[in-house]
Parts: structure tokens; C-alpha cells; sequence
């Protein structure tokens, strides 16, 4: 029989679910530059739906977690590229040298075009997690290996007071271990890529003026539609193009993955339970010689010894043996 | 949905020009002077009512580039105390060219060039007066319409017929049709000059048609004075749809 | 039988680890459990009974044992006393069934839903010879008879004071409190020890509090047993006033209210910087509507039932 039993119903843990899940909410922002347009984003989120199931295979389920965005807040901006006229040169018969013609542009300065659209109506995922509790045992005296897939996103994560740093000393740590994680990616429906272009169109046209001058700038850029989609490089389909961007460009989904297997899985204890744990602090005592000298006292520790985690279909058991 | 925009001027003058005249550098007209012997040379750039900026070429037989091109408009103006304040000193191969324009505004600027060390001043170009033989004068209209070019001292005359460039269709591209990077081949590109010679016997031919944009060179082969003028506006004139050029082989640095 | 079918939340503790724990604690903190005269410092053969202590205790050079002033000789005119030690060598606990150490007859056997508690300590006290007596002896009564305060009243001689020749150890006396009076200890060479084994049965019962609205959970003192104490009215006499004040003393001061077993876990939520739209809590599981004894005490261990509430919110 274990020295210490603490176990956790399966009951518990989905009131506990419920209540966190309607209390997390987030809010992201950042931008990158892709040289002749920057893109960024301006997210805050939610949760919705989704339960918590413990199976007898000593695992547990998140299934269907709903993400909801609240704002979905997309800016695109342009540095629009020099529109000149005249340029070009003449080829001249030998010895005059070929001769360069100067251009006259239409705008006193590159004009910067930017668009900030709403797209929180049209993104919608969704999150299934199965994980299954591991214990770990970290040694202390074992330098940490020379290719730490780990230690970036613990420094990230220390760094930004998420979890607390890594201890001179040994500790358990209890993971959960994540067998699968199905997180759709961003997935733009085509009305966006109509969205934007539109946008975009009319923010550009509204640069230029009316008439024949209009005509002229749009035979020369080439047509704002098409020239848009040369400037961003984008190919056919916006929303093709946007859920790249947010996938891979900006890596929102793969880090969403990644931070979610890495953080309960290998990388980031849930639970950390000290080696040998403190039972009496240090301390500094004045009472113990008659003189009243201060003496310091250290602190009373107790091994831990086979602490384990199991999950059955109703209740997760955490047990450890103390002292030995 | 939102959206702005950074506030970019637009270059108003480049519409408003109807007409050119060799006399007066304006905008969308450029006059180029060819250096064909080496030496020290005076340039005076006389902008209306202000004192002139004096610029010193040395022109050389050895490492120096074959052209600058001088924004006008760019360049100080002169205090008015001074007589004739320096400007950049400029080297240039000899046969190079030196072209005078400027970029934006209404001004309209005169070039006079002497050259320096001989007891006796000697006057390269006044174009004020005329084009030497050897030099060149660009015009770049915009506006479509039909425009009258002549030259009184070779007393020829010439039509120009400017188009609007096709207009490409909106909304129009064909899905996977389109490379990464590549713009399509509809779109126009205006710097592609035609070259028109004039000389005694007046101008190689009795017409041209330029789309708007592209840029009309005269090649001066005997002192003319050149003055190109719009007579019929027509802005529904539009050329019929035409293969995109290739992109020009080298560009040029304008100072 | 899952742990968790009568609660949300289900811990336990067995009883060998505490006593594991304690003996822990005995190791590391040894200046917690023995209490003696400064003469022990370089005569800890000296202790009644023998304990372990653990290296770091030793590196870090922590006392081993918690200075006291020695047992003063009551009457002397002089500051003298005697060394002694006093040792809490075992404490143990045993939740039913016993099986860690078996009760004195008199507490009978242990019934279910109690736990036993066994303490041992040992007291040694020095008993200076007769020699050192017969040495002092004409010292005192000359330092009495000098000072006139002897019960007979003034005498008309006048005799001039002396001090005895004995000089205390340098450790017992310490040079920085040389102004302050400390006691003398006289010279020990051997220490009577004698050991006594205290045992006591409880239980805890929820119940409540005149005026209090709300339960509170409440240890409870069964019987307690000194054993082997001479004569059998004085063991008698010593049980009924150590369960007294066990009773009345102590005990009622150990009472805890339901308000302060209730984990407030919004509370802990926020202070990692998660504020929950709703109040979450944990608290102990009602006796007997849904566990019949929290905490029991039953398997050797004792045992906690816990239930979540939420309320509040949407």
C-alpha cells in the first residue's frame, strides 16, 4: 500500500473542465514583413464545447474543443511600387554610347496602402487531445543533452514567468504524455479571398484620380486586381494564400501544435514534486543555545520514492512512498 | 473592415503639359548634350526669375561614366546675393552625355554651356536658341490626343499621335494561369522610346504614334528647335491590346 | 473500489509514513526532540537514550540537542545546579487496525475509527557524590554564616565570606553573558535515567460549537496510560491530570472549522494569473450524508474525502 494516495474523479475533472474552458480567453498580435507588403494579425479567442474523458487504457480525452474567435482582425499592407512614365533607353550605332532616358513618376512617394479586415466570422477550429499521464524522474547531476529539443521552448516559457525554471535539485515530474493532437488549421473560406481583394481594389483606386490620368496609371500597373496579386505573390486563391500565411508564415498552427504537444508532453512538467521534499524549512533559531546565539538550522527533508500516475475510466490516482 | 493610407502627392504637372518646346526644359521633356571633346566646361541652369546654378564638367579620356542625368527640380536653388553658386562638380567620359530635366512642378529651366580655359568664352549649347547638331530632346506626353511637332529652323513639320495603352480587364485572371511572381503579359510598359531623326531635310518620317507615356527621342543631326504641341485632345483613343514588352536591358542613375 | 466513489477528491496517508516522517524529522532536527545541559556537548554518551543524527546535521554543526540551565539545587546561596537531559526518544502512530505497537492492557485494543498515539521519554539527572557534597558542605555554611542567613537568625560572630574552589567549565559558562548569572552545574560523572512510555487513544468527530454556525471537526482524547508508574495512585493521579488538561486544555484549542478545510480553488486559479468566471471550491465531503467518517481513519491510514462545488457565474 502507497504512502500517500490522492485521487481525482473523472467527475471532478470535467466540472473543472467546463468552468476553465469558459474562462480562458485569449488575445495575440504580431507582424511580419514580407518585403513589398508586411501582413499581421490581431486575435482574441475563445473556447467552446469539447468534453473531458478519462478511458481505461490509463489516458485522457479532450474531444471537440471548440476554438472561437472573438476577432480575427487581419491587416495587410502595401508599399506600393514606383508608377513611372517615360524611362528606357536608346540603342545608339557605334561610338555613341547608349543613352538612358529619365522617368517621371506619378506620386511624390511610394504610396503604403493597408487593410484591416475582420475574418473572425469565417475561421473555426477545433481541438481533440488524447494524452496519458508519465512519470519522469529528472536527475539534477545529468547535463542536459547536447540537442535539447526541449530547452528553447522551456527558456520561452520561463522567460515569460509561464513555468518556473528547471532546479538545482532532483525532482518528479508528471507529464501528460499526448498520443494525438488533431487541431484543424486555418482554413479560410473563399468569401474571404473576395474580401480582401475587394479591399484591397478600393483602397488602391482610392489612391488615384478619376479619368483618362486613371486609365493611364491602371494600364500601367496593370490592373489593380491582377497587380495586387503580383505584388503579394499571391497565386489563384486568397484564401489558399491567407491560410499559408497563417499556417506556415506566421506558424500559428504548427505552433499551436507544437506548443501543445511539446508543453504537456516531453518538455513541460504538469506537476513537479521535489527529491527529497521539504518538510521543515531552514531556519535560523535563537533558542537553541543558552546564549541566544543565532543558529542556523537545516532544513528536514524526506525522500520520495515510486511516485505513479494512473488514469482509469473514472478517477486519475497519483501515489508516492515517502522516506525509506 | 478598415483601411488607410499613406498621403502620396500626386505629380499633378505630368497631366497638365500640352505642349513642348526645346527652349524650355518643363516636365516630361529632357534635353541631352553630347561632350565630344575632353575638357573643363561651365554649366549654367537658369531656372525663371532666379539666379543660375553654375555647375563645373570636367569631361575626360579615361574612367569616368558615360552619362549623368540632372534633376532639375532637385537641385539647390542658388542664394540670391550670389552671383553663381557652385554646384556638384561632374566627371564624364568624353562622347558622354549629360541629360537636363526635371521631375516635378511647373518651372521651366534653360541650360547654357561654356566651356572654360580658352581666352575666349566658347558657347557649347543655349538651347534657348536652338539645339546643336549631335544632341538629343525628348518628349514624353502623356494625354492622348493628335499633336503638331515642328522645327522652324529646319522647317519641318511632323504629326504625333498619342493613344492610351490598352486597358487591362479587371477581375479577368485566369486561375493557374498565373506563375508566382510574374506579372501577366497584358500589362503595359512605357519605357520603350522611339527614335525620330531631324536634319536639314526635316524629320526621317511624316508621322508617328506613341502610347501614352512612351517617350518621343529627337536625334538633332543639323541645330533645330523643336516644339511639340497638342492640337486635337482625344481621350477615347486607345490602342488595341499588345504583347508586354521585354524589361529594358540596363537603367540609368538620375542625380 | 474506486477511491473516488463517494467524493470528487480522495487522499490518503498511511501510517507508516508518518512515523517514517517523524523518524526523519528526529534525525534532521534532533535539537527538537532532546533538551539537556550545555555539559552534554562533550558527553552525548552521557544521554539516556542513544539517537541518530543525520550527516548534514553534523556538517552544518547544528546543536544536537537544545541547551537548557541546569536543575537548580533549591536553597543553595549559590547559583548551583545539576546537569540533566530530558529525550522524546519514540513517537509513533498507529491508525486502526493497530499493528505498530500494542496498547497497555488498560486501553484495551484498538476499535475502529481511532488511532493510537505511543510516546516515549527519557529524563537523566545527575546525583553529585558524596564527596563533592562533603567538599561544598563547610563552603556553604561559611558563605551562609558570612552572609548571616541561617534560620537561626544573626549570630555576633563575624565571620569573613570564602568561595568554594570549584571553577565551572569554560562551556558552561559562556564569556559573552560573563555579567549575566548563570547556574552552576556541579561536576557530573554519572546520570540517573529513567524512562517513561506514554500511550493515548482518539479520535476525530465532527461536531459543533455553541454559537458557531457552521461544523467543526474535533479531535477527541479516549484514554491515555503512563505505564509503569509507582505507587499506583500516583500513576493514577498523573493520568487524570495529563487527561485533563488534555481535554480541556489542549485538545479544544486543536478545533477546526469547515471554513478553513475548504480550498478556495478560483483563489489559486488567479493567483497564477487565470480568473475564473465562477467560484470553485473543495471541501470536505458532509459526515454522514456523503461519506460516513471524514477524515476515517481505517486500512492503517487516515483518509480525506473532498467534493467540488462551483457556483456562481453563468
Amino acid at each position: 500500500m502507497a504512502d500517500l494516495t490522492v485521487a481525482v474523479s473523472e467527475s471532478a475533472f470535467q466540472r473543472l473542465f467546463v468552468v476553465l474552458r469558459d474562462s480562458i480567453r485569449w488575445e495575440a498580435q504580431d507582424s511580419t514583413s514580407f518585403g513589398p507588403f508586411t501582413a499581421g494579425y490581431h486575435v482574441k479567442g475563445h473556447l467552446e464545447g469539447g468534453s473531458v474523458d478519462f478511458r481505461s487504457d490509463n489516458s485522457v480525452l479532450i474531444d471537440e474543443l471548440d476554438v472561437r474567435w472573438d476577432q480575427f482582425q487581419f491587416t495587410l499592407g502595401l508599399d506600393i511600387p514606383e508608377i513611372c512614365v517615360g524611362g528606357g533607353c536608346i540603342n545608339m550605332p557605334w561610338p555613341i554610347p547608349d543613352i538612358c532616358l529619365p522617368r517621371w513618376c506619378v506620386f511624390s512617394a511610394n504610396p503604403d496602402v493597408s487593410i484591416s479586415p475582420d475574418l473572425a466570422a469565417f475561421v473555426a477550429q477545433e481541438l481533440s487531445v488524447a494524452g496519458r499521464p508519465v512519470v519522469r524522474y529528472y536527475d539534477a547531476s545529468v547535463p542536459p543533452p547536447l540537442i535539447d529539443p526541449c530547452g528553447l521552448l522551456r527558456d520561452m516559457l520561463v522567460n515569460a514567468s509561464v513555468i518556473d525554471p528547471f532546479p538545482d535539485h532532483n525532482q518528479w515530474h508528471i507529464h501528460l504524455n499526448p498520443d494525438f493532437i488533431d487541431l484543424d488549421l486555418f482554413d479560410f473560406a473563399d468569401i474571404v479571398g473576395n474580401l480582401i481583394e475587394n479591399a484591397l481594389t478600393a483602397a488602391v483606386t482610392a489612391l488615384l484620380p478619376g479619368g483618362w490620368v486613371r486609365n493611364l496609371i491602371l494600364a500601367i500597373i496593370g490592373g489593380i486586381a491582377d497587380f495586387i496579386r503580383w505584388l503579394l505573390d499571391i497565386p489563384d486563391e486568397i484564401d489558399e494564400w491567407l491560410s499559408d500565411l497563417f499556417n506556415i508564415s506566421f506558424g500559428l498552427g504548427d505552433l499551436l501544435i507544437q506548443l501543445v504537444g511539446e508543453f504537456f508532453g516531453a518538455c513541460v512538467p504538469l506537476l513537479r514534486v521535489d527529491d527529497p521534499l521539504e518538510v521543515l524549512a531552514k531556519e535560523i533559531s535563537t533558542s537553541v543555545l543558552l546564549s541566544g546565539a543565532p543558529v542556523e538550522l537545516v532544513p528536514v527533508t524526506v525522500p520520495v520514492r515510486n511516485l505513479s500516475v494512473r488514469v482509469d475510466d473514472v478517477e486519475m490516482v497519483v501515489q508516492a512512498d515517502v522516506g525509506g | 473592415m478598415s483601411s488607410n493610407q499613406k498621403q502620396a502627392t500626386l505629380n499633378r504637372a505630368l497631366f497638365a503639359q500640352r505642349s513642348f518646346d526645346s527652349s524650355r526644359i518643363t516636365v516630361l521633356s529632357t534635353l541631352i548634350h553630347r561632350f565630344e571633346e575632353a575638357g573643363d566646361f561651365e554649366v549654367f541652369i537658369s531656372r525663371t526669375n532666379r539666379t543660375p546654378l553654375r555647375l563645373l564638367i570636367t569631361v575626360v579620356d579615361g574612367d569616368a561614366p558615360y552619362q549623368h542625368n540632372l534633376d532639375l527640380s532637385s537641385l539647390q536653388n542658388p542664394k540670391e546675393r550670389d552671383c553663381c553658386r557652385d554646384g556638384a562638380n561632374l566627371r564624364l567620359h568624353v562622347g558622354g552625355v549629360l541629360g537636363f530635366f526635371t521631375s516635378q512642378g511647373v518651372s521651366t529651366f534653360q541650360v547654357r554651356i561654356v566651356r572654360l580655359g580658352s581666352k575666349e568664352k566658347q558657347v557649347f549649347l543655349n538651347h534657348a536658341e536652338q539645339i546643336p547638331a549631335g544632341d538629343f530632346f525628348t518628349v514624353t506626353p502623356l494625354r492622348p490626343g493628335i499633336y503638331r511637332v515642328s522645327d522652324p529652323l529646319n522647317k519641318a513639320e511632323m504629326a504625333l499621335k498619342v493613344v492610351m495603352p490598352p486597358l487591362p480587364e479587371e477581375g479577368k485572371v485566369e486561375k493557374g494561369a498565373k506563375t508566382k511572381g510574374e506579372r501577366t503579359a497584358s500589362t503595359y510598359r512605357p519605357d520603350q522610346p522611339v527614335l525620330v531623326s531631324v536634319g536639314k531635310k526635316g524629320f526621317d518620317r511624316r508621322e508617328v504614334s506613341l502610347l501614352s507615356g512612351q517617350t518621343l527621342v529627337f536625334q538633332v543631326q543639323s541645330a533645330a528647335r523643336l516644339r511639340v504641341d497638342l492640337e486635337k485632345e482625344d481621350e477615347a483613343v486607345t490602342a488595341p491590346p499588345k504583347k508586354r514588352p521585354d524589361k529594358p536591358a540596363r537603367t540609368t542613375k538620375q542625380t | 473500489m474506486p477511491f473516488t466513489d463517494h467524493s470528487d477528491l480522495f487522499g490518503a496517508v498511511h501510517e507508516d509514513s508518518i512515523n517514517r516522517l517523524v523518524r526523519h524529522i528526529m534525525r534532521q532536527r534532533p535539537s527538537l526532540f532532546n533538551y539537556a545541559t550545555p555539559f552534554f556537548h562533550n558527553n552525548l554518551e552521557m544521554f539516556c537514550a542513544k539517537f541518530e543524527v543525520d550527516d548534514k546535521v553534523l556538517k552544518a554543526k547544528n546543536p544536537l540537542f537544545t541547551e537548557q540551565e541546569p536543575l537548580p539545587i533549591l536553597g543553595a546561596p549559590l547559583p548551583i545546579g545539576l546537569n540533566f537531559c530530558l529525550q522524546l526518544s519514540e513517537a509513533a502512530i498507529d491508525f486502526h487496525p493497530g499493528n505498530v505497537f500494542g496498547l497497555p492492557p488498560e486501553l484495551g485494543s484498538l476499535t475502529a475509527q481511532r488511532f493510537a498515539l505511543h510516546l516515549k521519554g527519557c529524563m537523566g539527572m545527575d546525583c553529585p557524590t558524596k564527596e563533592i557534597i562533603n567538599e561544598l558542605l563547610p563552603h556553604i555554611e561559611r558563605f551562609l554564616v558570612s552572609r548571616q542567613q541561617l534560620a537561626a537568625g544573626e549570630t555576633k560572630e563575624q565571620v569573613a565570606g570564602t568561595f568554594t574552589h570549584y571553577t565551572p567549565p569554560m562551556a558552561a559558562v559562556d564569556n559573552r553573558d560573563r555579567e549575566r548569572q548563570r547556574t552552576i552545574p556541579l561536576p557530573t560523572r554519572q546520570l540517573i535515567c529513567f524512562c517513561l512510555e506514554l500511550y493515548a487513544v482518539g479520535y476525530f468527530e465532527w461536531g459543533t460549537v455553541p454559537g458557531s454556525q457552521q461544523v467543526w471537526l474535533k479531535p477527541r482524547l479516549d484514554g491515555l496510560e503512563i505505564v509503569d508508574i509507582e505507587p499506583r495512585d500516583m500513576e493514577n493521579a498523573i493520568e487524570c491530570y495529563l487527561t485533563t488538561v488534555l481535554k480541556l486544555g489542549i485538545l479544544p484549542r486543536l478545533i477546526i472549522p469547515l471554513e478553513k478545510m475548504v480550498l478556495d480553488i478560483s483563489k489559486e486559479f488567479q493567483k497564477m494569473g487565470l480568473t475564473l468566471g465562477r467560484t470553485v471550491q473543495l471541501e470536505p465531503s458532509a459526515v454522514p450524508a456523503d461519506v460516513p467518517n471524514n477524515p476515517a481513519v481505517e486500512d492503517d491510514q487516515i483518509k480525506a474525502f473532498f467534493k467540488l462545488t462551483v457556483t456562481g457565474g453563468a
